[in-house]
């Protein structure tokens, strides 16, 4: 194993597992990213205190997918139900980390996870969200990347439910700014590591934005990898949808605060379409 | 006196004469194709197979090694020739129930054709359809719908989730679900605060929380018919656009196989079924494909999933290439499987799982449409099997059942397929003991094995027949690729076959132990550097054969010669002769003498046969004594109660005694005894007698002539040495040459004996006596003195009597 974080300046993957973290998915992403930036994989499960306090409530009850009746709950039958999932989310990151050969820790914390993943990410790290507590689907992903601490480098969306298998690219989106420096760094590395092609949607209004944006892909990838161009013009989040639906990519690399992903509308669309895991890079300065 | 004369040797055995037999070698000879002698067993055959009527199935009798095997197969495999290939059949899942497999009947020769051609069409659309689902055409419509429905989904959550958030409320989703708490400021109320509350404000938040919760619920209940619709729509998406896809690949098949109707209504239904279930084509086989990062799966190599469109041969019959005809099936195993068939299982995750295509033919399968052959024995020693088959005929049908399932043994998830109609006939091949046995105890056999195919085991000699088997001769030799035969080894070998029938009037049709002499004569031969077996060849192998089982026999004969067993040749004893009797080893059987006496005294009027009352002689010997008896009780001292007690013993037998052989050299010994008049210990006897004296044939007769011969022989033959046999047995006589030729020299005779007077008279030197007009038999002849003593024996009882009744009267004047 390489010393830590030589690559990218990515020190940990810190994953925040909750009671419904979709671990699989989660540390599945992790683990693709751990594995191609050499960072170590920080399991962090966090029982939040919420969830148990419910249960002290006289009207508390639950109700759930397959059992929509609502059921009395009690802090007892709370806490084993939290037991089984931290031993779920646990042997996920073992599986995962131990097939990509990657470091990992896990530890188990009382509190709010967003609280908790606050205090244990820092400069340097990159946050997998893997679900939301306070709501459900997509748009409580995108509440949940909106609230990732501002010292992190980037955020890992897992990838929405998909029947079969993804086939296709890494994509980079780049629209031309700093960000996109790392954008498509990370995006190359990530395929030369899985063997896949490399396809850049470039955001650009002007020919001459989108020959600059191209130059600079190839410049950074050295010449050596054959990057697919794609144009977009800004404003046409449904193209750059549908041009994701269509290549069913593996892993999709996006700047976080730039064109088109700061839009949440769109983000939810894009993340949609793409059905594949989504790393979110921060501004080199909105991270310092 | 009525002197016995000894057999002439030229009776003893009847050799056959290589020169009447007309050829110099059986390479002159043409092969003979079918069996000789069996002519009743080949009708039966002919009309077995032939007969297009339930219930004519063949049993074919006789004893092992008469070619029941081969003159069957030879017959039945010219007659399935001819005939036309029956129908193929196969097995093919069934949509509408699955664990019915479907059964398929289809012309001959289609069925590995249909079977290759839906593995075609199989793989093809493994690999069609994904490219087709992978299309983009495709994936925007697909992820058109899901964002719909996934939209949907998030609408409802959202929208409740605002309103909750609007009410101080927030939906927390918990390990064990949606759970709603108050919040004030966006920050969940710990209970304690909640508690805290005045009551009605507490009641107002219960109330808004269970309103909420009821629309949580209705939103909760919903989800599931949003997700058959979403379904439904995909299935529909993926229906519309796989196919035209199928129907272009399925077309092709069509095409190949039209006019069977079978093949193309199998066709329509599986087009429909792969249309309805097109997302099989997407999915990874082991469920994955809900991971993340599912890797590209192989379409290639064997996937269950698909097996449902598969096709399982279970006849193939080659209409159109070599394997013409009807078929024609051995099964030397018969086990229930491998007559009914059977249901194979794989194990997955401990449990054991299977699908149509493990369904394997029987032979009744195999055989269905022609003929199948079975040993009987094996069949009815198989668990299940005699009841599987017999089912099988009655119904007309092929049930495939496991043994485990009909004992209930097994409780795991198996199939019924569907029963395949059956057409064929069923050949059991048995001995007769069995085919009696099953004809008495078992119902159903009668009617479901009509035929009787009887083979015979003897052939009469004659010239003509002698000539007949010179031909079976050469046509083994060619059939094993042996040498040739002179006609001196012919002739050698159809008087061994004389000698094995036991009759010198008949030829042994055992043809497996023909082939066996044959083979070891062309070894000798060989070892001789022979191109041709000669005469010296057979006797080497006949030879040979003796003496490796002949270990027995000689430690026996060296029993005898050394007086540990004693058995006088020569002077004379009362009460004391030597009977004859024979031990049978597998295939050798040999004959020894054995001293049997008689002691007599006054008693009750029996005769104790101290064989059976140490339960060492059979029923056949019991009855043998008793006969004898009777013919003592029938015979003399008519007017007196018969008061005799006698013991008849086998000396030195430690095994059992079977067979009433002996029971004439019983009662030699006896009158013997009873005359007090010596048996002269250089003769040996044979047969069984019966009421009135009459001495009857028995078996084995030529080795226990050889039997008391060779120990004779071992002691010097002196002329007076002989053997008495019943007269009805000479013509069973085949002895060996060096008996014959003893015989020609006067040194040892063979005494053939029609009455137990003759015999006693032959043994003694004295008359039997023949009862006079006064009743009386002559004085001094032997039964006179037995008479005399038996009349004896009943006035000493009388007067035992009477002393007794005195001396208790005077006890009781007393």
């Amino acid at each position: 194993m390489r010393e830590l974080g030589q690559k990218h300046g990515i020190h940990r993957i810190v994953v925040g597992l909750t009671s419904v973290s979709n671990a699989e998915r989660a540390m599945a992403a992790a683990a693709v990213l751990a594995k191609v930036v050499e960072a170590q994989i920080v399991g962090l499960f966090v029982q939040e205190e919420d969830m148990v306090e419910l249960a002290e409530f006289p009207f508390a009850r639950v109700l759930d997918f397959d059992s929509p009746k609502p059921r009395e709950v009690s802090r007892q039958l709370m806490q084993q139900a939290y037991t089984r999932r931290e031993a779920i989310c646990r042997q996920a990151l073992s599986n995962h980390a131990g097939k990509a050969r990657v470091n990992w820790s896990f530890s188990t914390q009382q509190g709010n996870i967003r609280a908790k993943v606050e205090e244990m990410a820092g400069s340097g790290d990159y946050v997998v969200l893997s679900g939301e507590t306070y709501g459900t689907g997509v748009q409580a992903l995108v509440r949940a990347m909106r609230m990732v601490p501002a010292a992190v480098k980037g955020v890992v969306v897992p990838a929405l439910h998909r029947e079969g298998r993804a086939t296709g690219p890494i994509v980079a989106i780049d629209d031309g700014d700093e960000a996109g420096v790392r954008t498509v760094t990370l995006a190359a590395s990530l395929a030369r590591q899985e063997g896949r092609p490399l396809h850049l949607f470039v955001i650009a209004a002007a020919d001459a934005d989108a020959d600059r944006i191209g130059a600079r892909a190839a410049d950074l990838t050295g010449n050596r990898q054959a990057v697919t161009l794609h144009r977009y013009l800004p404003g046409a989040p449904q193209s750059i949808a549908a041009g994701l639906a269509r290549l069913s990519p593996f892993f999709v690399v996006a700047d976080l605060d730039g064109e088109p992903i700061s839009d949440d509308q769109v983000a939810i669309s894009l993340f949609r379409a793409a059905r594949a895991p989504v790393l979110l890079v921060r501004d080199k300065g909105k991270a310092s | 006196m009525t002197a016995v004369s000894p057999v002439k040797p030229s009776l003893l055995r009847v050799e056959t004469n290589p020169r009447l037999l007309g050829f110099k070698s059986t390479d002159e000879l043409e092969p003979i194709d079918s069996p000789i002698g069996q002519d009743r067993a080949l009708g039966a055959i002919r009309f077995g197979s032939s007969i297009d009527q339930p219930g004519y199935n063949l049993f074919a009798i006789g004893p092992q090694g008469t070619g029941r095997h081969s003159a069957i197969l030879s017959y039945l495999r010219a007659k399935a020739a001819d005939e036309p290939a029956p129908y193929d059949w196969v097995y093919v899942h069934n949509f509408a129930i699955a664990h019915k497999p479907q059964a398929m009947r289809l012309p001959a020769g289609i069925a590995v054709r249909f079977k290759d051609a839906m593995k075609v069409l199989v793989d093809d659309l493994r690999v069609a359809v994904p490219a087709l689902f992978q299309s983009d055409e495709y994936r925007e419509k697909r992820g058109a719908v899901d964002a719909e429905f996934e939209d949907l989904q998030d609408q409802a959550f959202e929208g409740l989730r605002k309103k909750a958030e609007a009410q101080n409320v927030a939906i927390l989703r918990t390990p064990m679900g949606f759970g709603l708490v108050p919040t004030s400021d966006g920050q969940v109320i710990k209970p304690e605060v909640f508690n805290a509350l005045p009551e009605q404000q507490r009641a107002a938040i219960e109330k808004r929380i269970s309103e909420l919760q009821d629309d949580l619920q209705a939103v909760l209940e919903r989800l599931p018919l949003l997700q058959k619709e979403h379904r439904d729509r995909i299935r529909k998406l993926n229906a519309d656009l796989a196919g035209a896809l199928v129907d272009t690949s399925i077309n092709t098949v069509v095409g190949k196989f039209e006019g069977i109707s079978e093949i193309q209504q199998r066709l329509t239904e599986v087009r429909k079924d792969i249309v309805e279930r097109a997302e099989i084509f997407l999915e990874r086989p082991d469920g994955e494909s809900s991971s993340p990062f599912p890797e590209t799966f192989s379409s290639q190599g064997p996937d269950p999933r698909f097996n449902r469109y598969l096709v399982n041969v279970m006849v193939a019959n080659d209409g159109d290439g070599d394997r013409r005809g009807a078929p024609l099936v051995t099964e030397d195993h018969p086990t229930l499987a491998h007559v009914v068939g059977r249901i194979e299982h794989v194990s997955q995750f401990g449990a054991l799982v299977t699908d149509f295509t493990m369904i394997r033919p029987g032979a009744l399968h195999r055989a269905n449409g022609g003929y199948l052959v079975l040993d009987a024995r094996k069949v009815l020693s198989e668990m299940f099997c005699w009841e599987a088959l017999k089912r099988a005929l009655r119904s007309e049908t092929v049930t495939i059942v496991s043994a485990a399932e009909q004992l209930s043994l097994v409780n795991t998830v198996s199939l019924e397929p569907e029963p395949i109609p059956l057409k064929l006939k069923v050949v059991l091949i048995g001995e007769r003991v069995l085919y009696y046995l099953l004809n008495s105890l078992d119902p159903d056999f009668a009617d479901l094995f009509k035929v009787e195919v009887d083979f015979d085991e003897e052939l009469t000699r004659t010239e003509e027949n002698s000539r007949l088997y010179a031909n079976l001769i050469a046509t083994i030799a060619r059939k094993h690729k042996l040498r040739p035969l002179n006609s001196a080894a012919v002739a050698r070998v159809i008087d061994e076959a004389v000698r094995f029938a036991e009759d010198a009037d008949r030829l042994s049709l055992r043809v497996g132990w023909l082939a066996d002499l044959l083979r070891e004569a062309d070894f000798w031969a060989q070892h001789a550097k022979r191109k041709t077996i000669t005469g010296r060849d057979v006797e080497r192998a006949i030879a040979e054969q003796i003496h490796r089982s002949d270990r027995m026999r000689e430690r026996s004969h060296e029993a005898v010669t050394r007086n540990i067993v004693l058995i006088e040749t020569d002077g004379e004893a009362v009460g004391q002769i030597n009977g004859l009797s024979v031990v049978g080893l597998n295939n050798f059987s040999f004959g020894r003498p054995t001293r049997i006496t008689a002691r007599t005294r006054m008693g009750s009027g029996k005769v104790v046969d101290i064989e059976r009352e140490t339960k060492l002689g059979g029923p056949l010997h019991s009855k043998g004594v008793l006969i004898l008896s009777a013919f003592l009780s029938a015979n003399f001292a008519l007017d007196m109660p018969m008061s005799l007690w006698a013991s008849v013993v086998f000396e030195q037998s430690y095994g059992g005694v079977e067979g009433d052989s002996a029971s004439s050299a019983e009662l030699y010994a006896l009158l013997s005894a009873l005359a007090d008049v010596p048996i002269q210990q250089s003769l040996a006897v044979t047969g069984s007698v019966n009421q009135y004296g009459q001495v009857q044939a028995i078996g084995g007769v030529n080795e226990k002539i050889e039997g008391f011969f060779d120990i004779c022989n071992t002691r010097g033959l002196t002329g007076k040495q002989g053997v008495l046999i019943p007269a009805s047995n000479i013509t069973h006589l085949m002895l060996r040459p060096d008996v014959v030729a003893a015989s020609r020299k006067r040194k040892f005779n063979i005494y053939p004996v029609e009455t137990i007077s003759q015999g006693i008279e032959t043994l003694t030197g004295v008359p039997a006596g023949k009862r006079g007009r006064t009743g009386e038999f002559p004085k001094g002849t032997v039964f006179d003195r037995v008479e005399a003593r038996l009349r004896e024996y009943a006035m000493t009882r009388k007067q035992f009597g009477d002393s007794k009744t005195e001396s208790t009267a005077q006890g009781e004047d007393r």
